[in-house]
């Protein structure tokens, strides 16, 4: 039989110029946002991170390099919430810490990653031809290494170091971002409102940056939050394989790292800042999941 | 009298959403009988696509729900079947075609698989019997080529074609009663033509019913006996044709026939109705239509007027044709 | 006598496409095929068709949207075909757009006011009298000052119409191309909005082109109509001559097929066969002669010419 068709009346918009509720895009993107109970609980454990990022040195029971060589690889109990590692540091208090230093790079790296691939996207997308090949061309290198081992690789010419993490990890976002942008941009490029624009005489300049670029910014708000989770999870891997922060720094993968050779005798050391990559990298996930559905003005109620 | 084939009842189908309840349709009675072509005109949201659906109970997926009033079809309540009742009167004894002849087939399937299907599912034909019927039926509405469209995909044929198609698969089962929801609404005016031509002569010969959905007045005064005036999910008038035509009682009747450009016709200016069409979340009081309308009264704006009988087999919802405060029932 | 504002001379618009895997063995849609027409100083000119007959693509290319592929288009005697992109801008002032489907032609980001001042802005209106500007011309349409803060999603199809319209005059332009402006609306609606395009017209003095499939419509608005089919103009006449008298076997099967709400009227229907050809595969000599009920051998074989065949009556076709 046919399929249903969704009817005209529904799809009306309900709110009507005379009115007194205010309808910008801001409310209806939180009125649908807020529905989504999973992804709120994510976007509220994202923000209690960042708040953290901030003030977590203040507030940290104990400092990052306080050694207590009294009490050395023990569990967690009331003094110590998450044990204390090979020196006698405080793991909860490290966690802490560190989450300003996960935090920085991934947001540092994605920013750059997307900043440079939307730039790549919007020129790609919009003008086409020779240029949009030799920019997808160069994307597709890009992706034919899996990402950690680009990263590897980048790391391998920079050399160790927190700064040449962040230039990995934005080098390899950079293709992510050009290829999202570049469809979106295909996409509002072929809308009625963008010719309509073109035909009141508006330059390339002003039709990309106030037309199209708007347009695929919903697209690019998702994939920095789900980016950032991968980020993250790379930025501690670069860590834990020792091309990335160096001990004594807290940063998470480097106390994953430190941590492993008493993973039979104490493995909470490992424990925790595994706990701390994989509840963050899952908040951004599903607060990204949340974004787009939020977004994506597809989805309808 | 003409025999009853649908009797639609004070029906209401509302849909809940986080802004409240929309009362797409509100009061809608409708009543088609045998052999005989009904339109249903309204302008966009006046409920005349929900009212299709209420009928077919195709709601199911939707956050619609039939809240009140009855659908008699041959003796039996639509509005209260079971979905597997429901399946056996739907593509049987009901058949309906959408306004979108693409989105409406199956791009994956052959032609003739989309035909069968219903064919052997309710007049029970095997295969063989089944595809021979969907090559008839074909041949019937008009495609040239009939064995061959049988196994092709519905992207092969042109816009026009799909329609034929879709008119095919409603007809397959020999309906009792077809449901056109704006059937050649999106086709071109020569295929529309032919298209209406085709509707009106399988509705001839094979007696069936049909509840024509449109908004398109010229349409309707081509095709249909009698006409169902719809406005903000209530039905505003009902006559036959001619009366519609000639001596409208509803002042949105009146408006709506005045803003339609006529061929031929030499004047300056429409006339146009003012205002725009309410949305469920900002429904006027009383009247739905007082806003718009040149001739409103006191009492138009407070309360409701009732669907009245005002001449033989003529129905207007207006307080200019019935008292005030005093509501027959 | 006196310049009309456009002439299009034997316009043509050829979209490539590809064939065969290696791109070679190019073939055309055909989607404007040697247009010619001119219109006049604050007249209104019709150009009707059904789907694929060019109609859109034609006022594209007057609008330079799309890069005609042959052919010439003079505004005011001045050819502006070839002009860079640079040039046209300032010429675009003079000519504007209204688009057929309100709800895609406004950028759902922007608020209406942002919408109408965004031509001011591109043609470098001086920025203190914007808002006054964008004001009076929210005024013009019908609407209110209250308007301009508002997101187009919060109005109804007739409003952002209206909406598109103020944008189309907000530069004040001589000619406004009209592309299908009332077929996404309701009934009631539409008759607002040709009431409004009327009244702009003798207000503003303008010059209209409008497209649209609507016979009905288009013979109400317009003072002279172009029947289009496949690419091609068949017939182009006053209104009244067009009705009264078509010529074009397509004129005549367009016109009595057309629904007339009126049920006492009997016509004698003639009914085309078939479907419309593809404009990627015209049909050879007259494209109309696979459906016409008057084809020779002559008209699969030769291409009629757009003759005048009485004063201002324009009429392409073999029997003439």
């Amino acid at each position: 039989m046919a399929e249903l068709k969704v009817n005209e009346a529904i799809q009306q918009p309900v709110s009507q110029p005379v009115n007194i509720k205010k309808n910008t895009p801001i409310t209806e993107f939180w009125r649908k946002f807020k529905r989504q109970k999973l992804a709120l609980g994510a976007g509220v454990f994202v923000v209690l991170l960042f708040i953290l990022g901030i003030i977590g040195p203040f507030i940290a029971p104990y400092g990052a390099a306080e050694f207590d060589y009294d009490h050395i690889l023990e569990g967690p109990s009331a003094q110590h919430w998450a044990g204390t590692d090979a020196y006698g540091r405080d793991i909860f208090s490290r966690i802490i810490i560190g989450t300003r230093i996960s935090l920085f790079i991934s947001i540092l790296s994605v920013l750059l990653g997307a900043v440079g691939g939307t730039v790549l996207g919007l020129i790609s997308g919009y003008y086409g031809k020779w240029i949009d090949n030799l920019i997808m061309r160069f994307c597709d290198i890009l992706f034919a290494f899996p990402g950690i081992l680009l990263a590897i690789g980048i790391i391998a010419i920079l050399g160790p170091g927190l700064g040449n993490v962040v230039i990995a990890i934005s080098i390899f976002s950079v293709p992510m971002f050009a290829r999202i942008v570049r469809s979106s941009t295909l996409a509002v490029k072929s809308t009625v409102y963008v010719e309509a624009t073109r035909s009141i005489g508006a330059k390339p300049r002003r039709i990309i940056w106030k037309h199209i670029f708007p347009g695929t910014v919903s697209a690019i708000i998702v994939n920095f939050t789900m980016r950032l989770g991968t980020a993250i999870l790379t930025a501690a891997s670069l860590s834990f394989l020792g091309l990335g922060a160096q001990p004594p720094s807290p940063e998470w993968g480097a106390m994953l790292s430190g941590g492993r050779d008493y993973l039979n005798t104490a493995p909470h050391v490992t424990f925790f800042p595994g706990l701390a990559i994989f509840l963050t990298v899952l908040a951004f996930n599903l607060f990204g999941d949340g974004l787009r559905d939020a977004l994506d003005p597809k989805i309808k109620d | 009298m003409a025999e009853k084939l649908l009797e639609i009842k004070n029906l209401q189908t509302h849909f809940k959403s986080d802004r409240g309840v929309v009362k797409a349709v509100d009061d809608v009675t409708i009543t088609v009988n045998k052999g005989e072509t009904v339109g249903v005109v309204g302008e966009s949201g006046c409920g005349k696509s929900v009212t299709s659906l209420s009928v077919m109970r195709l709601l199911k997926d939707t956050p619609g729900k039939i809240v009140g009033g009855t659908i008699e079809f041959e003796g039996k309540d639509l509005a209260h079947l079971s979905e597997k009742e429901m399946r056996l009167i739907r593509g049987n004894d009901i058949a309906m075609i959408f306004q979108e002849p693409m989105t409406s087939l199956n791009p994956v399937y052959k032609i003739g698989r989309q035909i069968e299907e219903a064919v052997m599912l309710h007049l029970k034909y095997d295969k063989k019997q089944a595809r021979e019927h969907a090559i008839k039926m074909l041949k019937l509405v008009g495609i040239p080529r009939a064995e061959e469209i049988v196994d092709e995909f519905p992207y092969q044929l042109s816009g026009g074609m799909r329609q034929r198609v879709m008119i095919a698969m409603a007809m397959a089962c020999n309906p009792k009663l077809l449901i056109a929801d704006e059937p050649t609404t999106a086709l071109d005016v020569t295929i529309q033509a032919q298209i209406l031509d085709l509707m009106r002569n399988l509705s001839k010969e094979r007696g069936t019913s049909i509840m024509m959905i449109t908004h398109d007045l010229g349409v309707v005064a081509e095709m249909c006996d009698r006409v169902v005036v719809m406005y903000a999910g209530k039905v505003v008038e009902e006559a036959d044709v001619f009366t519609i035509f000639e001596n409208p009682k509803h002042p949105y009747t009146e408006g709506l026939l005045n803003s339609v450009p006529k061929l031929g016709q030499k004047i300056k200016r429409l006339e146009s109705i003012p205002g725009n069409v309410p949305t469920p979340g900002n429904m006027p009081q009383g009247c739905k239509f007082a806003p718009r309308c040149g001739k409103v009264m006191d009492i138009c704006t407070k309360q409701d007027p009732e669907l009245k009988m005002i001449d033989k087999d003529h129905t207007c919802r207006c307080w200019l044709y019935q008292e005030s405060g005093v509501l027959e029932v | 006598m006196e310049t009309p504002l456009v002439e299009v001379k034997n316009l043509k618009k050829y979209f490539p496409k590809k064939k065969g895997l290696l791109g070679g063995n190019k073939s055309y849609v055909k989607a404007v095929d040697d247009v010619s027409f001119t219109i006049r100083k604050g007249e209104t000119l019709g150009l009707v068709g059904e789907s694929g007959c060019g109609k859109s693509t034609t006022g594209r290319m007057l609008m330079k949207l799309l890069d005609p592929t042959e052919g010439q288009i003079l505004f005011e005697g001045q050819d502006i075909t070839g002009l860079s992109d640079n040039q046209i801008r300032t010429i675009r002032k003079e000519f504007q757009m209204v688009f057929q489907d309100p709800y895609a032609s406004l950028n759902p980001r922007m608020k209406v006011g942002e919408i109408i001042e965004e031509p001011l802005i591109v043609h470098g209106y001086p920025k203190e009298k914007r808002q006054e500007r964008v004001l009076h011309l929210l005024e013009v349409v019908g609407l209110s000052a209250y308007h301009a803060d508002r997101y187009p999603h919060e109005f109804s199809g007739g409003q952002r119409q209206r909406v598109g319209i103020a944008r189309a005059l907000a530069v004040n332009p001589k000619l406004i191309i009209a592309d299908e402006p009332v077929s996404a609306l309701d009934v009631s609606i539409q008759s607002q909005i040709l009431n409004l395009l009327k009244d702009l017209q003798e207000e503003f003095e303008l010059t209209y082109l409008f497209i649209a499939h609507d016979l009905s419509v288009v013979e109400h608005i317009s003072d002279r109509v172009g029947v289009m089919y496949l690419g091609k103009i068949v017939e182009l006449t006053d209104k009244e001559t067009l009705y009264k008298e078509p010529l074009h076997p397509y004129t005549k099967a367009l016109l009595s097929a057309v629904p007339i709400p009126n049920p006492r009227l009997k016509r004698e229907r003639i009914l085309l066969k078939g479907d419309i050809p593809s404009p990627s595969n015209p049909p050879s000599g007259c494209t109309f002669h696979t459906r016409c009920p008057f084809a020779t051998e002559e008209c699969s074989k030769k291409v009629p010419k757009l003759k005048e065949i009485a004063k201002g009556h324009f009429v392409s076709c073999h029997l003439y």
